[in-house]
């Protein structure tokens, strides 16, 4: 936003003003794996083909608006058009918050915001403020809306040679999930969380956690109830975790980055807990490495998420009255598997300060997974995808 | 061998890094009312990159940036964090649509940079050092 070069004065700084932002990806997506649908998340409607080219994956378009209403109050409003659980492209409002900023250590926000859970990219939307096409399917697969409606908190200080941030936020988060069926979930949980940033120079380590509280679904008490009155040990264990009136995810992360100069760096662990059978129970790690040559930036990234536990059974006899409940019990287990791993290799290249291009090809060994849907028979077993995919983001 | 070298040294070098060197330094100013005297590397980085924007006195730093079209702000990024424009665009790209802090105001030239810095005891600016005057202070500077 300029002002004009004359009539500059100090309270042009105070100023009412609007900024008009936009953001978009424009990218091709193909892969060689025969019976997978590729998905950037799960709540993604539905994925690439093998050996078709799509551009529902990474393609996606939004807008900003920002108004700065009194010195020290700012509104933001984002929408962001993408494929959702349901496979369509109606536009969601991504941002929606008032800012109050009474001095430079404390903001205070309302509303509608992210998780803040992307160390060198705060938001995964807008694909010209990070390195590879997409956030590692991997770490973030199983995140699909990463916004909560309430309120946040962060305060900044020196600390040492360093600033120190801490922020706290708690609110009603959204979820949605598009299952191998073709049906989608989605429901609101409690989230609350916190961010310990520590910033040194181009380092910043980061611990962030975060708890979700989901209501009670009638389906899975009455499932639960059942599996617990059911006399087989195994059962009634699972049972009892689906009775209770809300189920509990609890994540933790760690992440250390370096963002100086040509270099960009980055290492994450995550770890995702449930109390159910009916929420992840992972472990996640990535590390992604690039060096910029002039305008091109190639970059290496291997990221890795597996399953803590085995799928469990219920231990029920497979009597044909009992086959649905026991197909219940695994196919909820089914849809929060996330066992793979990738390696990555590409190159982004600034075509100017606001358009870039990259391209970037992922090999994905697929273990026991549902961030992509797999097609294929039953017991298929393990299965290699190599992913081809050739993006173009903007900012203006 | 000379021309060949030269050649893959242009090929690896962004026009940012070669605007970096051969140039006069580039200095950060502030009014003489802010109470500063001076500025360390980090905190022109911090108080620039939006990570923590107040002075030493305690008063809220108020960042300008020139045109992004112009020379010195290439220049200033390029010295000061390695930065080429494109990569400066990324970062705020990062923090704006993530609804965190916003890009340092920003003015056509110099010229108009200096004006607000002398209007306004919470200003800061960078310009050439031959643009300085005598009615802004030099906290901090940054050589080719």
């Amino acid at each position: 936003m300029f002002i004009g070069a004359s009539g500059a004065r100090a309270q042009d700084f105070e100023t009412d003003r609007f900024t008009f932002r936009g953001f978009g990806t424009i990218g091709l997506t193909t892969h060689d794996a025969e019976g997978i649908e590729f998905r950037r998340n799960v709540g993604q409607g539905y994925g690439s083909e093998a050996n078709e080219l799509d551009f529902h994956a990474d393609s996606l378009a939004g807008l900003q608006l920002n108004s700065r209403i009194a010195a020290r109050f700012d509104l933001a409003l984002q929408g962001v058009t993408r494929i959702n659980a349901e496979g369509n492209w109606t536009p969601r409002v991504t941002q929606a918050f008032l800012r109050y900023s009474p001095d430079e250590s404390l903001v205070l926000r309302a509303g509608r915001f992210g998780y803040e859970i992307y160390l060198l990219a705060e938001s995964r939307q807008v694909g010209y403020s990070y390195l590879a096409v997409r956030p590692s399917q991997d770490f973030y697969g199983l995140v699909t809306n990463d916004e909560v409606d309430g309120i946040d908190a962060s305060w900044t200080t020196r600390l040492g040679p360093g600033l120190f941030k801490v922020r706290v936020f708690g609110g009603e988060g959204s979820d949605e999930t598009a299952l191998h069926d073709g049906t989608s979930w989605s429901g609101s949980s409690d989230a609350v969380g916190a961010t310990l940033d520590y910033t040194w120079r181009s380092l910043t380590a980061r611990a962030a956690a975060l708890e979700v509280r989901y209501g009670a679904n009638a389906d899975l008490r009455e499932l639960g109830t059942f599996l617990a009155s059911s006399g087989s040990p195994p059962a009634i264990d699972i049972g009892e975790e689906l009775i209770g009136s809300e189920q509990v995810s609890r994540g933790l992360q760690l992440g250390l980055a370096y963002d100086g100069g040509p270099l960009q760096a980055q290492l994450l662990y995550g770890h995702i807990i449930s109390d159910s059978i009916a929420g992840p129970n992972v472990n996640a790690f990535q590390a992604q490495a690039g060096y910029r040559v002039g305008d091109w930036t190639p970059y290496l990234s291997f990221a890795k998420s597996r399953d803590r536990n085995p799928i469990r059974s219920t231990g029920l006899p497979e009597l044909p009255e009992l086959l649905p409940v026991i197909g219940t019990v695994r196919e909820l287990q089914d849809n929060m598997r996330a066992t793979q791993h990738s390696t990555s290799l590409g190159v982004r290249w600034d075509l100017s300060s606001h358009w870039a291009f990259k391209a970037q090809v992922d090999f994905t060994d697929i273990h026991d997974s549902a961030l992509n849907f797999d097609r294929r028979p039953a017991n298929s077993g393990d299965t290699r995808m190599t992913v081809l995919t050739a993006a173009v983001d903007f900012v203006f | 061998m000379n021309r060949i070298a030269l050649l893959l040294l242009l090929l690896l070098t962004s026009t940012q890094d070669v605007l970096a060197t051969g140039s006069p330094s580039i200095v950060v100013v502030v009014n003489p009312e802010s109470g500063v005297d001076k500025l360390s590397k980090d905190e022109v980085v911090d108080i620039f990159l939006g990570r923590y924007r107040k002075l030493p006195s305690g008063k809220t730093a108020l960042p300008i940036d020139v045109s992004e079209a112009s020379t010195e702000r290439a220049r200033f990024y390029q010295l000061l964090v390695k930065k080429s424009s494109a990569e400066m665009s990324s970062y705020w790209a990062r923090l704006v649509f993530s609804g965190q802090t916003s890009p340092p105001f920003q003015v056509p030239d110099t010229r108009t940079a200096l004006e607000l810095v002398r209007s306004s005891p919470n200003a800061i600016a960078y310009v050439d050092r031959a643009s300085v005057t005598s009615d802004v202070k030099v906290v901090f500077e940054l050589k080719p």
